[in-house]
This record gives structure tokens, sequence and C-alpha cells, in this order.
């Protein structure tokens, strides 16, 4: 199958205090075209620093990224921009969004600026409202986003992160400030945008939120420990049994 | 443990500390300077004139033996306490020259002993001077400026056939002649140097005095005067009007400084408050720990004290050369010193000291209001937050970044407020100044200086001898038969200024008549009443009318060839000849006897009546029949008279690179508090796509879109607030109803383009910074 991102013997490296510190070593993968990968490991183990590297968030220091067959590491800032906004999405822990948009409008923002179709404003709009309607938050589209739940308003950057219809999703660690209904609210959404075509790449500290991913690569101190397949979640009555089918996977690789 | 979290909090919060501070400074500089400006220029003029030995009244005489005359007049009369007077004075023969080329437009030259003066003058330093150094002169500060003359051009004057050449050494500031509207420039030369000349001149000097005296009783003093013939008399008020324009401008930059005060309060109240939004986390947790609103202002207030202290510090030292180039550029005529030394300055900077630190405290208020949940949702908890602002990205025909900057500024309009009000005051005095400076080059004015006609010309060439009508009568004459021979067909016309005794209520004045030559008392403008149709019959000026309590249908009595008749005033008119104090009389009325004390022009009108293009080539044809440069269409003769358009110019000029500053400093400190504010929202956008080029737009259009309104209201402000301050400044001068011309390219194109360009340019430069944030700064932040 093609993939949508290839890395290649990523490395990143920081230096502070004249001390170097090697957070990626080496760490290669692929990411298949509508795949779902998480990445777990322990705090401090690099899967964020992972994250905003492959999604060009991030500088790397060595080794290649692929993103849909164009190598990101070589590109400039400007041509990065071009890649953040049309080619990929992102959905933080916090949901940022510009304070003094509304929801509706803070969604379809990158979608304006975007020069990726000729849409009128109105299309637009229709579309922010469409995505919208599709993760169940269409009643908030005038609000202001103090005046929502952190579950809605995770769902309003998953939204935004949809507007361009990008080729891959990156997610870091998008259910981490939420309580457990609204996680699941936010993982059922990942899975329906997985299901449409949308390969998503997440970080996650939790296990339940990895076993609804088809994969999930483990990584420990720069390296990628392990790697398991759990295939595409058919119903939700599989989720305790592949839960625990990762719980077992990582307890042997030490988590 | 208060200092350790304050010394931790400088240092962490570095950018938004160091805004502040330059805010301080800012505010500081402006303010400390700006009350040392104001204090000098108020009530200096009076305290330069007494320096420089202005009496009460002031005499300029004219004719052999019109110094006797004046001290004999006075001759046992108590109601003069002192008499200072300057009887040895000479007037070139011929035009001067300085390093080899004639200089037409100085004329009325004057020379002087400078150590045998009564009188008392100074140097460009404010020094008083005494004496100068044989073979060398000083020469009027106004008059170096105007001819750009400097110390070491050499100056040659002619007397008769005899040629003396000096050194200029520098600048004189001459209280009596130094203004501009006294037009006499004063050669100060060694007394030995003189009486050489004095001495070769003999009788052929034309004799004339200058005496200025302290009295006790004014209007005895007036009686006596107008006994006396050949004297023109000024009280104090007069000398100190002829300084208007030199006050005009130290005033402009007494409003100048008022708007720096207002400015920067106005800025200092948005650093302070954006300081303060800053700390809304940290008051949230300090809260949540149990600290107390008492102990958490104070700790704030230690924090704004240690930077004002140093603020102020830096910008009180700053503000002394400051002052001193504010007070410089205000008083090149004058003296002008600081009157309160350091004290002012000291004073001032604490006051802003005390302003920052309870605006700061007023501003902590709020910590009050914050709970612990603050800190967890950084003051925009549901409750209290208010509604954005109305308009939608998805209808709005901006494109994302035009729509951010506009949404923005709706969003949060206190924030911009500051800006729209510092650069609208700034700008609207660059534009007053502006159409002020139109208003004095239109021709709107002419009717103030007599009827309107085609050409004014100040010199013919045969002007020379000038002593009573019939030498008028013959110049003009003349004038009409050269150009006539070029073929060019003219009417000539002038209005010729008379001294004349005047008598109201039995009370008596030494006072101007003005008399059309070739025109009739009804081709002139009257504001009210009929013009004067008899021999009988006067119109008199806002002045004359103050002065005499005299209005229209009273009889005022005039001594004209030595006969005392009564004259009905029938009009009022305006006029800025003799600032406005004069009385116009029929043409028929027989003056030919009476010495011509003055005339502001000859005048031409041609008989084709032709376009003013043709006017200005015609012009240019006059210039080359006549050999002379003094020649001019009703716009440039109002220029000449006033003299002040170049001064109003070069002022507001001045006043231009001030708010230039202005407007580049608060834009700097403004966008990088801005950015500074606004990281995590410029990582955001960074994040979802947008590119640092886009970003930069998004500022560089909210700052655009801020000063493009400032700058609206500034033009559309600035035209009644023109006619507002600068009306009783030409009222003074003798004008009563302007009419005003605004240049629609300049005020509403040329200068607007010019802070929006520097605005914008500044924006663009200082946003550059937002390229230092990226998108990792997102997660970073979290």
């Amino acid at each position: 199958m093609e993939n949508i991102l290839e890395v290649k013997d990523l490395c990143k490296t920081y230096i502070a205090d004249k001390r170097q510190n090697n957070v990626l070593r080496n760490v290669s993968f692929n990411v298949p075209k509508g795949d779902m990968v998480a990445i777990m490991g322990p705090s401090g183990s690099g899967k964020s620093t992972l994250l905003y590297s492959v999604s060009g968030i991030d500088k790397a220091t060595s080794g290649s990224v692929k993103l849909a067959g164009k190598d990101i590491t070589k590109m400039d800032q400007g041509e990065l921009a071009s890649v953040r906004l049309n080619d990929m999405g992102f959905v933080f822990q916090q949901m940022y969004m510009l304070r003094n948009l509304t929801i509706l409008d803070n969604i379809i923002l990158p979608a304006i600026e975007s020069k990726k179709t000729d849409e009128t404003r109105s299309q637009i709009t229709d579309r922010g409202q469409e995505v919208m309607r599709k993760l169940g938050i269409i009643d908030i589209a005038d609000n202001d986003i103090n005046e929502v739940s952190g579950g809605q308003l995770q769902r309003a950057c998953i939204c935004r992160s949809l507007i361009n219809n990008p080729g891959i999703i990156f997610a870091d660690e998008p259910t981490g400030a939420l309580n457990r209904s609204s996680s699941d609210e936010v993982m059922e959404q990942f899975i329906k945008i997985n299901n449409e075509g949308t390969s998503v790449m997440m970080v996650t500290h939790d296990s339940k939120v990895a076993a609804k991913c088809k994969r999930v690569i483990y990584i420990v101190d720069g390296n990628i420990k392990g790697e398991i397949e759990l295939g595409a979640m058919k119903s939700g009555s599989e989720i305790r049994d592949r839960e625990r089918k990762v719980n077992n996977w990582l307890m042997e690789l030490g988590w | 443990m208060f200092w350790n979290i304050l010394r931790r909090d400088l240092k962490r919060k570095k950018t938004m500390n160091i805004i502040l501070l330059l805010f301080i400074v800012l505010a500081s500089v402006f303010v400390a300077s700006s009350v040392n400006n104001i204090t000098s220029v108020v009530g200096g003029l009076d305290k330069y004139l007494e320096m420089g030995g202005i009496g009460d009244i002031s005499i300029i005489g004219l004719g052999d033996g019109v110094d006797k005359s004046i001290r004999d007049a006075f001759e046992g009369e108590s109601c003069v306490t002192e008499l200072r007077m300057d009887d040895k004075l000479l007037r070139p023969t011929s035009n001067v020259e300085v390093n080899g080329v004639e200089l037409e437009d100085l004329q009325n030259v004057i020379v002087m002993p400078l150590s045998e003066s009564e009188f008392t003058y100074f140097d460009e330093q404010n020094e008083r001077v005494t004496d100068v150094p044989k073979g060398k002169c000083l020469l009027t500060v106004g008059v170096m400026d105007k001819f750009g003359l400097k110390a070491g051009d050499r100056v040659k004057f002619c007397f008769g056939d005899n040629k003396y050449e000096f050194e200029i050494a520098g600048g004189l500031k001459d209280a009596m002649l130094g203004s501009v509207f006294m037009g006499n420039p004063r050669f100060a030369l060694n007394a030995e140097d003189f009486n050489e000349i004095w001495d070769e001149t003999g009788d052929s000097r034309q004799a004339f005095a200058i005496a200025s005296l302290d009295t006790n009783d004014t209007d005895k003093v007036n009686e006596i005067l107008s006994t006396v013939t050949g004297v023109q008399v000024f009280p104090f008020s007069i000398i100190k009007l002829t300084y208007v324009l030199d006050m005009l401008t130290a005033l402009i930059m007494l409003v100048a400084s008022i708007a720096l005060i207002i400015v920067s309060f106005v800025v200092l109240r948005f650093a302070v408050n954006l300081s303060v939004n800053e700390e809304i986390r940290e008051i949230g947790i300090m809260k949540a720990i149990g600290l107390k609103d008492r102990r958490i202002r104070g700790m704030f207030l230690v924090k704004y004290l240690a930077l004002s202290i140093v603020g102020t510090t830096i910008g009180f030292i700053a503000s002394i050369p400051f002052s001193s180039y504010l007070l410089k550029s205000s008083s090149r005529n004058m003296v002008l010193t600081s009157t309160g030394g350091i004290v002012i300055p000291l004073v001032s900077s604490f006051v802003v000291l005390l302003a920052i630190v309870g605006y700061a405290y007023l501003c902590t208020r709020r910590v009050r209001k914050y709970a612990p949940i603050d800190a967890i949702r950084e003051g925009q908890s549901g409750e209290r937050f208010k509604k954005k602002s109305g308009i939608r990205i998805g209808k709005s025909p901006l494109n994302a970044t035009g729509f951010l900057a506009l949404n923005d500024i709706l969003s949060s309009p206190r924030k911009y407020i500051t800006v729209v009000i510092a650069f609208s005051i700034c700008t609207t005095i660059v534009l007053t100044l502006i159409n002020s400076v139109e208003t004095l080059r239109s021709d709107n004015l002419a009717y103030s200086f007599g009827k309107v006609t085609d050409v004014y010309l100040t010199e013919t060439g045969d002007d020379h001898t000038i002593m009573v009508k019939a030498d008028l009568i013959d110049v003009l004459d003349n004038l009409e038969k050269r150009l006539g021979d070029e073929g060019l067909d003219v009417e000539t016309s002038m209005d010729a200024l008379y001294s004349a005794s005047v008598s109201f209520n039995g009370k008596d004045y030494n006072e101007r008549l003005l008399q059309g030559i070739n025109i009739t008392a009804d081709e002139y403008v009257y504001y009210e009443g009929s013009a004067p149709a008899s021999i009988d019959e006067i119109a008199i000026t806002e002045q004359i009318r103050e002065k005499t309590g005299a209005s229209i249908g009273d009889y005022m009595d005039i001594t004209i060839n030595g006969e005392t008749r009564a004259y009905q005033v029938t009009a009022y008119f305006e006029t800025m000849n003799n600032t406005g104090s004069c009385i116009r009389v029929h043409e028929d009325v027989n003056i030919d006897n009476e010495p011509v004390f003055g005339f502001v022009g000859y005048q031409l009108d041609f008989k084709d009546n032709p376009d003013q293009k043709t006017i200005d080539t015609r012009i240019c044809k006059i210039k080359d029949i006549l050999g002379t440069q003094h020649v001019y269409n009703a716009a440039e003769f109002v220029d000449h008279c006033t003299n002040s358009s170049d001064t109003m110019e070069q002022v507001a000029h001045l006043f231009l690179g001030i708010t230039l500053i202005v407007v580049v400093m608060m834009s700097i400190l403004m966008e990088r508090s801005f950015i500074a504010d606004e990281k995590s929202e410029i990582a955001i956008m960074k994040a979802v796509g947008f590119k640092d080029s886009r970003i930069i737009a998004h500022h560089v259009k909210r700052f655009m879109m801020v000063a493009v309104t400032a700058i609206i209201l500034a033009v559309i402000f600035s035209i009644p607030i023109t006619e507002i301050s600068i009306t009783p400044i030409f009222r003074s001068m003798g004008m009563k109803n302007m009419t005003f011309e605004y240049n629609l390219l300049k005020i509403g194109l040329i200068y607007p383009a010019i802070v929006l360009g520097v605005t914008l340019l500044t924006v663009s430069l200082t946003a550059l910074y937002s390229k230092t944030i990226t998108s990792r700064n997102t997660a970073l932040s979290e």
C-alpha cells in the first residue's frame, strides 16, 4: 500500500547548557495511506518530539520525512507552511483557537487562507458547517471559544484540521485534557475520519485510546522499541479485548 | 520572598518589562521637557522685552532734530520715569552686499554703535553683548537665518560714495527690532568703526531715533507724543505683538508639548494595563495558594515602583537636552531660557512616577475580581467574557488577514483607541500648521492690505526720495508710463500711511491714517457700515474701536496739515497694516503735505482683465523691465507681507518630525507588545499553515486600519481646530474675519501618506520579530 508518511533515520538533538540531548535516534517507520497509528511511550521518551518532527512543526536534526512523497526536511518555512495548510491537519492537546473568532470562523479560517480550491466564501462556510454537523457540534457554530466545553472545543479543533481535506491528521494527546466521555466522543470522530480515508497519527498515554487505533508504536529513549498491529476496529464490543491486548504488549515492553 | 519574586519576574518577563520601561522613559522625557518648555514660554516674552530695555511706550522718530523734539517734549514731565534713546543711527544709502552679492531683499537696514546703545542686546547663546571687535559686526538673528548668513561672511555697506566692509561675528537678539514684523535689520558695529562712518557721512545722513520710556501715566505720554511730529508710537503691547510669529512658534511647541503629555499618559495607561493583564495567571495562582489581595497588589506595586524609578530617572536625564532643543527651536529671535533649572524636569519626572504607581494601583484593583479559576482560564471565564465583534469571516469580502485585522480591532477596540488618540493628536497638529501655511500663502488675506489687484510691487527703482503724497503719485505715474511703453497697459494705485493726532472722548492718541491713491474709499472691503463717502467720514478698525471706544456714528477729532476737525465714523474695516490699528480717510481728504509714514506696496491692475496665468507671465516681464525681483501676485504679496509662512512651515515640519518620532516609537513598542501578548495566537496561526508573510500582513493591516482611522479623524478635526486656534492670532494682527485655505492634496493625501507610510514601515519591520515565533511554540506553551 502506498505510504502517506515515510520516516527514515530521523534524529533530533537538543543542546542545553552545552550538553547534547539526543531525543530521537535514527527513528524509521512508515504510515500507509488510511492507517491510524498511536505513538506511546513513557514521559520524556520523545513521542511528542517525533510527532512535531514528522509533521514539520519542528525541524529534524537529520534524516528524512516524506509526506505524500515530498521530503519536508528539505523545505523552507514557507513551503512547510503550505504543507501544514493544505496537506495535513494538526490537533493539539490544549484546544488552541484564536480568541477573537467564533468557533465556525476558527474552523474555516485555514480554508479561506488556502488557495487549494476556488470555492466562494459561502461555499467554504457551508463546508465548515457540514464538517461541524458531521462531528455533532453544529449548534456551537456561532459561539465564542470560551462558551463551549472542552470536548466540543477539541472536536472543533478536529473540524479545523479537516477543513482543507488533508491526507493525514497529526494529534498530540488529543484526549489528554478531556474527561472520559468527551475522550470517547473525540476518538469516535477520529475513527470516523479514518474510515473515510484520512490517515491519523496520534500521541497518547492512554491505552484505551491507543486500542482504538489500527497500529501502536512504542518508543523509549528516542528509539522505536516495538509495534503492534491491531487492525481496524469493527465494532465497539471489541474495545475491551483490544485494550487488554495493548496493555499486555506494553507490559512486555516494560511500560 | 517578595524581592525574589520581583527579581525573577523582571528576568522572566524581560520583553514585557523592557517595553513598559521604554514607555515610562518616553513619557518621562515628554512630560519633563514639555512642562519645562511651557513654564519657559509663558511669561518668557515679557521677561525678554524687559531685559532688552523695552519700556511702556516705544518711539521711532524720523527727520532732522526728531531726537531733540522727543527729549524736549518730556523735559520736566514727571510722567516719564526713565527714557532710553539711541539717536546715533545710520541707514546705508544702497543695498547691502554680502560676500560680493547684493541682497535686494535686505532693506531698511540700521547701523549702530553697540557699546553706545542704551538698550540691551544678546547673542545667539542668549548671553548679553555689549561690544563687538573692531572690523566686525553683529547682525539680527532673524536676518541671518532668512538670508542664510553665517559668522565669517563679509558684509559691505555704502554711505554716499564711501564703502565700508565688515566681517559678521555672529547673530544679535534685538528686543526692539528683532522680530519678523519689525523688518529693520540691525548691524551692530564697534563704536570706533561707527564713529568713523558717522563723521564721514556728515550732514548727508538720514536722521532718526529709537526710544523707549517707562511711565506712570500712559495717557499723558500719548497726549505729549501726539504733539511731536514725525514719530511712530508703539505701546509695549504692540512691540509684544510683533513677536506674534515667534510666540506662535513657541505656542505651537507649547501645544505640541501638551499633546505629547496627553499621548504619554494614554500610552502609559495602555502599557500598564497590558502588563497587568499579563499577570492574570499569576494572580490566580497566588490567590489559589492563599495570598491575600493586599499582599498581591503590594507585590505588583513594588514591581511598578522599581520600573518607574529606573524609567523616570533615565527620562529625567534625557529630558534636559530634549527640552533645550524644543526651547531653542522656538526662540531664535528671542531669549527664552529655562526658568526652573532642573527643578521642573525633576518634579515632572516625579509626577510621572506617581502617576504610574497610582495608575498601577488602580489597575491592580482588578486583583480583587480574579479568582483561582482565572489562573486556569487566563481571565477568560465565560461569566465575564464579552461578546466578540459581530462580523463573520464567511460573509466578509476581506481576505483572511484583512478580516483578522478588522476583527481584532472590533473585538478589543479599547486596546487600539490608544493608538488612534495618540496618532490623531499628533497628526491634527501637523495638519493645522499646514492649513495655516496654506492660508498665509493664499490670496485670501490680500484684501487686508488694501484693494485686491493683479500685481503688487514693493520697489520700482525710483522710490528712494519719497517724503509726501506727491512723490508717491510721481512714482505711480512713472511706473504706468514705463510699463505702458513696454506694451503693458496698467492702472496704478496704492495705500499710503500717515501719522496723525487723534482725539476722542477727551483722550489723545497718535494713530495711523490710511488713504488710497488712485483708489476711492468705496473700493475697499468693510465688514460693517458704509464706506466713507465724503471728506468728513472715516472708517476705523476693531483695534481703534477697542482702544478709543469710538463706534459707527461717533465723531473723532483728527489733526491733518495742522487743522483739527471732526470726522464721523461710518464703517469698520480690517487690515494687517500697523498690526490692525488704522483709520481710513476719504480719498479727497487733503493730506498732501503730511510726511508719508509708510506704504505697503505699489499696486497694478491690467486694463484687459487677464487670467492668472497671463498675470504671472507679465509679472516676469515687469521684473525684467524694472530690474527688480520685488513684483508679486496677490498670494505672493500676502506671503511677502506676513513673512511668516516659511517659519510656520518650518514649525510644521519640525512637528511632523516629532510626530514621526512618536509614531515610530509607539508603533515599535505597541507592535512589540502585541507580539508578546499574542505569542500563542501567532504560533497557532503558523501551526495551521499561515506563512510568516501572512502573519506580518495581519499585524500591518491592523495598524493600517487604526492609523487610517486616526488620520481620517485628524483631517476632519484639523479644519475646526485650525479655525479655532489660528483665528485669535490673526485677530491680534488685525484680521477679524479669516477665510482659510485648505489644500486637500496636502492635508488629505501627502501628509497623511507620510504618517501612514512611516507607521506601516515601522510596523512591518517590527512585525518581522514574529518570525522568531514558530508553530513549535504552540507545543512549548503546553
